[in-house]
């Protein structure tokens, strides 16, 4: 029973981040219908300047957060001015585009490995490393602090998607970017703005999750493959979906770190997903692609 | 261009060759049609038209299988084909074409009228490995296909431009000899004449009607009155996603509800559907 | 004329008898059938995988548990490691290919980062260690031991390869594979049944990646996972990209450029693939049909002027 505890709060605790990450992915997606393979290079980087920050640099945390927002937001934006702009500018096919997210990704990647080290760092958490005992249960602080600035974030996105003009010119363009155009929203604009809340969303994810792993500049794509997980599972473009998707990856994870071994943790996210796909592809929330599937 | 015996109107299928009932389609609760009904009789132009947004491209992607029905079936040679993807309907003898051009933007234009050859190949991927070592007697069948159907709506000269480069009345032809190389019995064509000039346009009328002439069953969909008037033998007319009602050419210019839900009266026909519930798409 | 100076340019090797150079022009004969391969996929039918490598690693090590750890037939083996491979391929593939969408590149990439961890993991695969004593098979009498007549036997497959990519792409099905590519609610209404299409051409693509593989390990003489990963497949796909995705002779040139590139920055570690990102950028924006497409530019416009 402890011990199942345990697994639902590091599930819940990598869920939060997976959620953050796949969010991250369907805001640029729903928008701009990029699949953004460097949203992993996010988080990672996330992760690594929350090294810097916080435990290199001993800044303190909430300075630490409102530095790597504002780092990641740019880090975001430059990618879609540098690498996406471009290629929808020359009406790229949309794999076109993913491939050179994909070499964006691989730049990060590099870049972090060369200027940051490619040793993988513990990252200091916060609320200190003693567990709390509650019933019994030992929970690491960590837990608290992803699952609580998770909460607090989600509730501001989703303040600022349904509460906003902002949010109300991303859900137009997500729904019918031609209509949006038309009726004068610039989706040029909006489009930069996803790409810096992704990196935002991505850059805190990181953050949270690099002390209950490590900081390292190879953990990007794994990440990835676990946000773009995360969102199927969902449903893609869905942001109930995202954190849905978020929290079962996470669940899935602990399951086999807890019962098999950490070194399988991918091939069972594919697993996951390879099934998701088969059985349904549009996930737990996504009838917007049914909709989609197979009409002109 | 190869006749071919199953094109002609077949004597054991004396009923209409196509048949619609009660086709309804609703998006997000909205329905774009609404009971339609009608039927194509073989080796006949039937008309479709109706103003805009009455339904007709919903109806059209109903036949040809982008979407599935909400309600109602659709009936080819007594086969309901409702539920069938868009291959499988080809499959069976109905092409279509399209208003917004779909045409392989990168491929020449005698390319685009192979693929449209496609059905008339048995060729697969085990065949196309072999290479050389296969007997080349398909491919080149294929290509006397495509060239005489380029010949026929009078692109021969334009084969090895690709379609992306081609004028939009050259693209609608494209279009048009794509599915003619399919050698379908019906051919859904959906508004061919858009962006067409008059001396264009006569010259796809007589091709339509040559068409027919050769057995051809033909599906017509516009919302220009006078060229589906000037060929038609019979005429569907939708408004606000239902039948209006069916005729001779001469019948339905004479009914003045048709002229009604064409001409000023908009607001009336708009007012009437509010009523009805069915909002504008 | 062109035939002359292709072999020569295959020949040079052999006649070097310099077995370094002949281990670069192996590489880069395994290198052209993996890009031709992604080519296919990618460039002519619009499908995209990032598990080149996987599918490379599973006719690897297949090819060298059944030839030289239980004595199968050399050829027999390869055409089994090339079967597995189509066989991951297509249950991959199957769920994914039939939603549109870039479906296929997430689980592809899925499945790449995944069965890198089955490689590294397995027993099998003998771990990360890898499998040592591999020793290049006789065939019909003919040693391929030494790596000159082992570069003979890879020409071959590159050139056989090649053939069939050709024979594929203009074929009935290359058509239609271009059309799906172009527009797949066209193809389909034409009768061109796109799922089946798609995942035919994922497992036949695959199945060559596993034929390299197996072709790879007895060039080594050793299988360890860490060829079979990630920047492998990228590799190949910034070879595809670079050399002109539309064409198989983009692809070899491609497949050529990144080999001898590879080699010569081998000593800067990491930064060859800062390298290999920037380019893929670079090239998907100013040069999105590739190298080749410059000089097949320049020939047009000299030989008929440009008609655009």
């Amino acid at each position: 029973m402890v011990s199942f505890v345990e697994v639902v709060i590091t599930a819940a605790s990598f869920g939060a981040a997976y959620a953050l990450l796949a969010l991250s992915i369907n805001v640029i997606y729903s928008t701009s219908t990029v699949l953004n393979f460097a949203q992993g290079e996010f988080m990672m980087l996330g992760g690594m300047l929350g090294w810097v920050f916080y435990s290199a640099l001993g800044l303190p945390y909430w300075l630490a957060v409102v530095l790597i927002a504002g780092s990641m937001g740019l880090v975001g934006l430059a990618e879609y001015l540098l690498v996406v702009r471009p290629l929808l500018v020359r009406r790229a096919a949309d794999i076109a585009i993913m491939i050179a997210t994909f070499g964006a990704a691989y730049v990060i990647r590099t870049t972090a490995a060369l200027g940051m080290g490619r040793v993988e760092r513990p990252a200091k958490p916060p609320l200190g490393q003693a567990p709390f005992v509650i019933g019994g249960v030992p929970i690491l602080p960590q837990s608290f602090v992803v699952i609580g600035i998770t909460c607090a974030v989600l509730v501001l996105a989703w303040w600022l998607y349904s509460r906003t003009t902002l949010g109300l010119a991303l859900r137009a363009a997500a729904f019918d970017p031609d209509g949006a155009q038309i009726v004068g929203i610039n989706v040029d604009r909006l489009n930069a703005v996803t790409f810096a809340g992704g990196g935002i969303l991505a850059g805190i994810a990181g953050l949270l999750i690099s002390p209950l792993s490590y900081a390292s500049p190879w953990f990007g794509i794994t990440f990835a493959i676990s946000g773009f997980a995360a969102a199927i599972v969902g449903g893609l473009g869905s942001w109930p979906g995202a954190v849905a998707g978020g929290l079962i990856l996470g669940l899935a994870n602990a399951l086999m770190l807890r019962y098999v071994s950490g070194q399988w943790g991918t091939f069972a996210t594919f697993i996951l997903l390879l099934l998701v796909l088969y059985v349904r592809p549009t996930g737990i929330f996504g009838e917007r692609i049914a909709a989609k599937f197979g009409t002109v | 261009m190869a006749q071919s015996g199953s094109a002609t109107v077949d004597a054991k299928c004396a009923g209409p060759l196509l048949s619609v009932q009660g086709l309804t389609k609703l998006f997000g609760g909205v329905a774009a049609v609404s009971q339609v009904s009608f039927d194509l009789a073989p080796g006949k132009l039937t008309g479709l038209i109706g103003p805009n947004g009455s339904g007709k491209s919903t109806t059209i992607n109903l036949m040809s299988g982008l979407h599935r029905p909400t309600r109602g079936a659709i009936y080819y040679r007594g086969e309901n084909i409702s539920n069938l993807p868009p291959h499988r309907i080809a499959r069976l003898g109905i092409v279509r074409t399209f208003q917004l051009l779909r045409l392989f933007g990168d491929l020449s234009a005698f390319e685009n009228v192979l693929v449209g050859a496609h059905l008339r190949g048995k060729n697969g991927f085990a065949a196309a490995c072999l290479g050389p070592l296969k007997p080349r007697t398909e491919e080149q069948q294929l290509h006397q296909i495509a060239r005489d159907a380029l010949e026929f709506v009078g692109l021969g000269g334009r084969g090895e431009i690709k379609a992306r480069l081609l004028t939009s009345g050259e693209g609608r032809l494209l279009e048009l000899a794509r599915a003619i190389a399919a050698d379908p019995e019906l051919i859904l064509l959906d508004e061919p004449a858009a962006g067409l000039n008059t001396a264009e346009t006569t010259l796809l009328a007589e091709k339509l009607l040559s068409l027919v002439d050769r057995g051809k069953t033909l599906l017509l969909v516009d919302h220009h009155m006078s060229l589906v008037m000037s060929v038609a033998s019979s005429v569907i007319v939708l408004a606000g996603g239902q039948v209006l009602t069916i005729g001779t050419p001469q019948e339905v210019q004479a009914d003045p509800r048709v002229v009604e839900s064409y001409l000023g009266s908009g607001e009336v026909y708009r007012r009437r559907r509010a009523k009805r519930g069915v909002s504008e798409l | 004329m062109t035939f002359a100076g292709v072999l020569a340019v295959i020949a040079i090797p052999l006649l070097s008898g310099n077995g370094y150079i002949v281990q670069v022009a192996s590489l880069a004969a395994i290198g052209a059938i993996m890009a031709v391969s992604l080519g296919v996929l990618y460039g002519h039918s619009g499908q995209l995988s990032f598990a080149h490598a996987a599918f490379y690693g599973v006719g690897a090590y297949t090819t060298v548990v059944l030839h030289t750890q239980h004595g199968l037939n050399f050829f027999l083996s390869l055409l089994v490691g090339a079967g597995l491979s189509g066989a991951v391929a297509f249950v991959v593939g199957l769920p994914t290919l039939r939603l549109r969408g870039n479906y296929l590149a997430i689980a592809t990439m899925a499945l790449q980062l995944g069965i890198s961890e089955v490689f590294v993991n397995a027993k099998i695969t003998g771990g990360s260690v890898g499998i040592f004593g591999i020793v290049r098979p006789t065939i019909a009498g003919i040693s391929l031991e030494s790596p000159f007549a082992y570069y003979v036997l890879l020409v071959i497959a590159a050139v056989l390869v090649i053939a069939v990519a050709h024979f594929l792409v203009h074929s009935r099905v290359g058509r239609g594979l271009a059309a799906i590519r172009e527009d797949e609610t066209a193809a389909g209404v034409l009768g061109v049944d796109a799922i089946w299409y798609k995942v035919s051409i994922f497992t036949i693509t695959a199945m060559i990646a596993g034929l390299a593989g197996g072709l790879f390990a007895y060039q080594l003489e050793y299988v360890s996972p860490e060829s079979f990963n990630l920047d492998w497949s990228i590799a190949v796909l910034s070879m595809v990209i670079i050399g002109g995705k539309k064409s198989a002779i983009g692809a070899v040139l491609g497949a050529v450029i990144v080999t001898i590139v590879t080699q010569l920055l081998f000593s800067v570690g990491e930064l060859q693939f800062l390298i290999y990102g920037l380019w893929i950028i670079v090239i998907m924006i100013f040069l999105p049909d590739g190298l080749i497409s410059i000089w097949q530019t320049a020939g047009r416009s000299t030989a008929r002027g440009t008609n655009l």
